[in-house]
């Protein structure tokens, strides 16, 4: 597996898609509820969060370069040990991607497409994700840069399209109940972004580098669009709406009225969202079966994709009930079990290599 | 190896029939012929809960400048306990699916309005057909449905009339408002401030107004006003305010674009100065005393141009234009300090948001302010500043009748 070889270019791409991925759509809404008017602030916090997450993963791939996620964990924890993180690690993924697909299917089926089964777009969505997984990682990356472009254009366009609509006074009283809220909401939305994802494709790429630069790169800007799509879920809509609505990013669209000409853009908009869902769903699928491969020390992964978009459909139907379930996990519940994935694990990790990098220097 | 290719070409030709099934379209296809396009809904109180009127646009006719006899619009009514039931009961009169994305107002009656209008807003907010940019406006002394049942002349469609009628008064002349479902929404969540909606009425005979007679008459003798602003205590209405009050608060709300102000002539009580006011803009500011309120500053500014003047004065001097500019600021306080009381005295809702603008500033300070809002906003001082430029007298100089009587 290791022949395949990706740019930083598209590890930038990736890392992007995977940041902005899904957040863009349901994070201004929770940062509302609890940071109030300093939603703005929390997205930063959230984005600074990120970034010293990355920095954390860097750090462990220095130590172990050219191994993946799942070996990483096999070195470091020994061999049985590490093979159960990385089974933690299959379900974690596994449930991401499911919860992903279901919440596509509860937003075309909510907003767009009404009258048409969920389990029909779901079907349809995980088609493009069989097809392009059989084409492989590489096809996968070239896929990337080709869509990257649209989904720059499309936020740039909403971004602007919005401004005339902003409301500067909405976002006073800035910092009313001191930093807590904003910390509180800022560290919650960071558990959404699941950066961790691209360890398992960081030795992919050779100039390993530029590839971490651009790993921080990307994560910093997709932070940065999510906080100004926040900023303007706030200006525009008002903490109120924005906190209420089921999709804040989608009513957001809705708003656009260029001169009372240019309308009704939210249904092209919607390319926006579906692109970047695609870009983070072919990352955790591609991640799962690279996971396994290494796992259960397999020749190819190619038999297995099918019996896993199977599972990732069950998974979404049964962890996808409803939209007010799945915001009460996510409120309660999901926020603790990434933390565990995404800091508790790699801290950990970080420091079995210390002890065992001084111990292997003591010998030599 | 012929045998997988050929294999190969089955698979393929299934695939291909398979595909087919695709072509009977999506789930969620609505063609136009099946839909019926709601651009006009009024919401009325009724003994089961809501009657609900519908403008629903008829195809045949919309597009042509009305040559042929059909009317471009036909409205339809039902009742029922929540306004998705009145709709769904609609449907045994419509031929078609309704269609509500296209809605270009929302007007409800003032009967209902009285009573509150958040369970029906909920509806509307829920519900993804809806749009949030369309106006909201409430039937001064009548039914909603009165109002959509009057044929109005050179729009053909009545709701495109009644938007268009919101857009170019409440840009022009500022005594209305173009409050969106978006915006009454959030202004209703919020604390600290109160909303507003603009109301409409019918004026002139109201059953006349029904049929294409209108089209074929100079004066119709039925037609749509808009009558000022609508007074909200949370989402109920509680009064109403005629023009000059309107326009104090859309001058408050920062609303207002351009609009016309007039004063009586120095010397002669009949006669009047009137100018045109651009670029308005009014700041509230919060006074505070230590860490108590003390009132609210609004500076208002605005650049005016002559209109007209029937008054024989010398306008050719500086001094005169600065007499002028004093005399109009003069106006203006004086007109927005008595509303502003009024509403204080009268309603006590604060529709001009000096609560949220505490709130915005000084967090702390309303705190201590916060329960009990609406008792302190009627006892709190509001001090008016307006500052005008007169800055372009128009094509002539002097007053034709200075210069008639100098002759």
């Amino acid at each position: 597996m290791k022949t395949v070889i990706v740019e930083p270019r598209q590890f930038f791409i990736w890392t992007f898609g995977l940041t902005v991925g899904t957040s863009v759509l349901v994070i201004p809404s929770s940062l509302a509820m609890t940071a109030r008017e300093d939603a703005w602030i929390a997205a930063l916090v959230g984005t600074a969060i990120n970034l010293l997450m990355v920095l954390l993963y860097v750090v462990i791939s220095r130590q172990y370069p050219g191994m993946s996620w799942f070996e990483i964990m096999e070195a470091a924890l020994g061999r049985w040990l590490g093979k159960l993180a990385g089974g933690f690690y299959l379900f974690y993924f596994l449930i991401l991607a499911g919860t992903l697909l279901g919440n596509l299917g509860f937003f075309l089926t909510s907003e767009i497409l009404t009258e048409t089964p969920i389990e029909a777009i779901q079907l349809l969505f995980l088609a493009a994700v069989v097809f392009a997984a059989r084409l492989g990682i590489a096809a996968f990356a070239r896929v990337g840069e080709l869509l990257f472009p649209w989904i720059v254009f499309f936020s740039l366009s909403l971004i602007l399209a919005l401004l005339p609509q902003t409301e500067w006074t909405y976002i006073q009283p800035v910092l009313e109940d001191g930093w807590g809220p904003a910390l509180q909401a800022g560290f919650h939305s960071a558990m959404f972004q699941e950066l961790v994802v691209l360890m398992v494709f960081l030795p992919l790429t050779k100039q390993s580098g530029q590839t971490a630069r651009h790993y921080f790169q990307a994560a910093g800007l997709g932070g940065l669009l999510l906080t100004s799509i926040v900023l303007l879920s706030v200006l525009v809509l008002g903490i109120e709406q924005a906190a209420n609505s089921t999709f804040p990013a989608y009513a957001l669209a809705k708003t656009i009225s260029l001169g009372d000409f240019i309308q009704r853009t939210e249904g092209v908009l919607i390319a926006l969202w579906i692109l970047s869902f695609f870009v983070k769903t072919m990352l955790l699928v591609f991640a799962q079966l690279q996971g396994l491969q290494s796992l259960f020390r397999l020749r190819s992964y190619h038999h297995l994709i099918y019996p896993l978009a199977a599972l990732i459909l069950i998974v979404a139907w049964n962890t996808y009930l409803d939209s007010i379930y799945v915001a009460e996990i996510i409120q309660k519940v999901w926020a603790n079990y990434s933390f565990v994935h995404l800091v508790v694990f790699p801290v950990l990790i970080l420091v079995v290599g210390a002890f065992r990098g001084k111990r292997r220097r003591r010998v030599t | 190896m012929e045998n997988r290719t050929r294999s190969r070409a089955w698979i393929l030709i299934a695939l291909l029939i398979s595909l087919s099934a695709l072509l009977s379209g999506c789930w969620s296809k609505r063609e136009l012929n099946e839909l019926g396009v709601v651009v006009a809904m009024g919401i009325d109180l009724h003994p089961r809960g809501y009657k609900v009127t519908a403008q629903i646009v008829n195809f045949k006719d919309a597009g042509k400048h009305n040559t042929s006899d059909v009317m471009s619009v036909v409205t339809y009514q039902a009742a029922g306990e929540s306004v998705p039931e009145a709709l769904q009961r609609m449907l045994s009169e419509v031929p078609r699916q309704l269609y509500m994305s296209h809605l270009r107002v929302l007007v409800f009656g003032e009967a209902m309005a009285r009573q509150g209008l958040t369970d029906v807003l909920d509806f509307v907010a829920r519900n993804h057909q809806f749009r949030t940019d369309f106006p909201l406006l409430v039937a001064h002394r009548s039914e909603a449905a009165d109002i959509l049942r009057v044929v109005t002349p050179i729009e053909s469609i009545p709701a495109n009339s009644l938007f268009s009628s919101i857009l170019v008064s409440s840009k022009k002349w500022a005594a209305t408002g173009r409050i969106t479902l978006q915006q009454f929404i959030t202004q209703l969540d919020r604390g600290g401030s109160d909303p507003v909606l603009s109301g409409v009425e019918v004026v002139g005979d109201k059953t006349s107004g029904t049929t294409d007679k209108i089209w074929h008459t100079l004066k119709p003798n039925a037609m749509i006003h808009h009558s000022g602003l609508a007074i909200f205590k949370r989402d109920k209405l509680v009064g109403w305010l005629k023009e000059q009050g309107s326009k104090t608060v859309n001058y408050l709300l920062n609303d207002v674009y351009t609009t016309n102000a007039s004063f009586k002539c120095p010397d002669d009580e009949k006669q009047a100065i009137s100018m045109q006011l651009q670029w308005v803009k009014s700041r509230i500011d919060v006074v505070l005393k230590g860490e108590e309120l003390s009132g609210f500053n609004v500076n208002v500014y605005a650049e005016a141009n002559l209109d007209s003047v029937q008054c024989p004065m010398d306008i050719s001097q500086s001094a005169a234009i600065s007499a002028i500019e004093r005399k109009l600021e003069e106006r203006i306080v004086d007109v927005f300090d008595q509303h502003v009381s009024k509403i204080q005295k009268r309603y006590d809702v604060d529709i001009f948001g000096l609560g949220e603008v505490l709130h915005r500033r000084h967090p702390k300070v309303w705190k201590k302010y916060k329960s009990d809002w609406d008792k302190h906003f009627k006892e709190v001082d509001v001090t008016i500043r307006a500052q005008v430029k007169l800055r372009r007298v128009g094509s002539i100089v002097q007053p034709l009748k200075k210069d008639m009587m100098n002759r």
